[in-house]
């Protein structure tokens, strides 16, 4: 399968048919058994482990299906985790978080714990730290699983438009068909076929 | 935050590991400093000082690499996350080498102290003589142990398998 530069591709399927798996090894924090896996035209098995660091910090935002937030760290420093692996400079990395958090509306909490944060804020949370750096590849497993429909209504607009007006590549793993038809393209996983690629209107 | 202060995050965290292993690394040198102060009554002093160092060195690097490995444990999660969002096998080494080097050299200057005291109380071990250069020794003994201790569990927790961490 490719997904070309600029696209929103929307991986969907069953639970168990590795759409959280197909996210890892775009990532590069998986490896393939069969096959290879190539993100900005790199073959990701034939780089070196530096190689690799340094494109996950520059070039790829992931939003796990789990937020994993630290807890020791307040809302803010939680967004300007990427930013200091991506050697942003430190008046930035504090401007850059604060306009994340400014976004998603969490500026009032950004010196909270994230244990102080609702599992919605602390999802929306999440997705600013995976934007803070500006990745040119944005990878989301499950990114509203813990949010309502008001949130969801704030996010949609926000991620279409970072894909749109930006330019950027998104890869969304989902079950949502709201979600889905936001994409410009739906992946179907089926176990035990291989990729059924749909294109949407 | 900068990657010093990330650091410092971790290095601040004193749980009961990190407690234990500065008892440890305290009783382990006490002992050897008191054995390294005891003059031997007959064969060559300096052999004596060596073997009783390496030792010293041995229990302190085991002590720290099993006191690591727990926090290790706990923190796998944590350091999966760190290397999925870009931070690299260095950053992830500095935070379990830098917290076994403060855990050791915690225990090593607790551990002199309490060496010093216990041998001036108890005389009844040996003759009990003291130099800056034995003082030193034991020290660098017991830092060394705990970089050693250290270093293995920090190889280990750089080289974890970002995926497997982060599902717990």
């Amino acid at each position: 399968m490719t997904v070309k530069s600029g696209e929103f591709v929307a991986v969907t399927g069953p639970t168990g048919t590795g759409k959280t798996t197909l996210l890892n090894l775009i990532a590069g924090l998986d490896f393939p058994t069969r096959g290879s896996v190539e993100v900005f035209s790199k073959d990701l098995s034939k780089l070196t482990e530096s190689e690799l660091v340094s494109i996950r910090a520059r070039n790829i935002g992931i939003v796990f299906q789990k937020p994993h937030l630290l807890s020791k760290l307040t809302v803010i420093e939680n967004v300007e985790l990427p930013l200091i692996f991506s050697s942003s400079s430190d008046g930035d990395r504090e401007e850059i978080a604060a306009e994340m958090l400014e976004l998603i509306g969490l500026s009032k909490k950004k010196h909270l714990s994230p244990s102080n944060l609702s599992a919605g804020e602390i999802r929306k949370v999440a997705i600013a730290r995976a934007l803070a750096t500006d990745p040119a590849l944005l990878l989301l497993d499950e990114p509203m699983s813990d949010l309502d429909n008001s949130t969801i209504d704030i996010l949609l607009p926000l991620l279409r438009g970072y894909n749109y007006l930006h330019n950027r590549t998104i890869v969304i793993a989902t079950n949502s068909l709201k979600l889905a038809k936001l994409a410009s393209r739906e992946i179907r996983l089926r176990w035990p076929e291989l990729v059924v690629n749909a294109i949407q209107d | 935050m900068n990657t010093t202060d990330l650091l410092f995050r971790y290095i601040k965290e004193l749980g009961v590991e990190s407690s234990l292993g500065v008892i440890g690394g305290a009783a382990s040198i006490t002992v050897c400093l008191v054995a390294a102060s005891t003059r031997p009554m007959e064969g060559d002093a300096s052999i004596y000082q060596l073997a009783v160092s390496s030792i010293g060195f041995l229990i302190v690097a085991t002590l720290l690499s099993l006191c690591m490995m727990s926090e290790l444990l706990l923190k796998r999660q944590e350091i999966g996350i760190l290397r999925a969002l870009g931070a690299g096998r260095r950053v992830v080494m500095a935070i379990f080498l830098s917290k076994s080097i403060l855990i050791g050299t915690l225990g090593s200057v607790v551990g002199i102290a309490l060496g010093c005291v216990f041998t001036v109380i108890t005389q009844s071990i040996g003759q009990p003589y003291y130099s800056g250069e034995l003082i030193l020794r034991t020290l660098t003994v017991g830092c060394a142990g705990s970089m050693a201790g250290g270093l293995y569990v920090a190889i280990r927790a750089s080289r974890l398998n970002i995926v497997e961490t982060i599902r717990g």
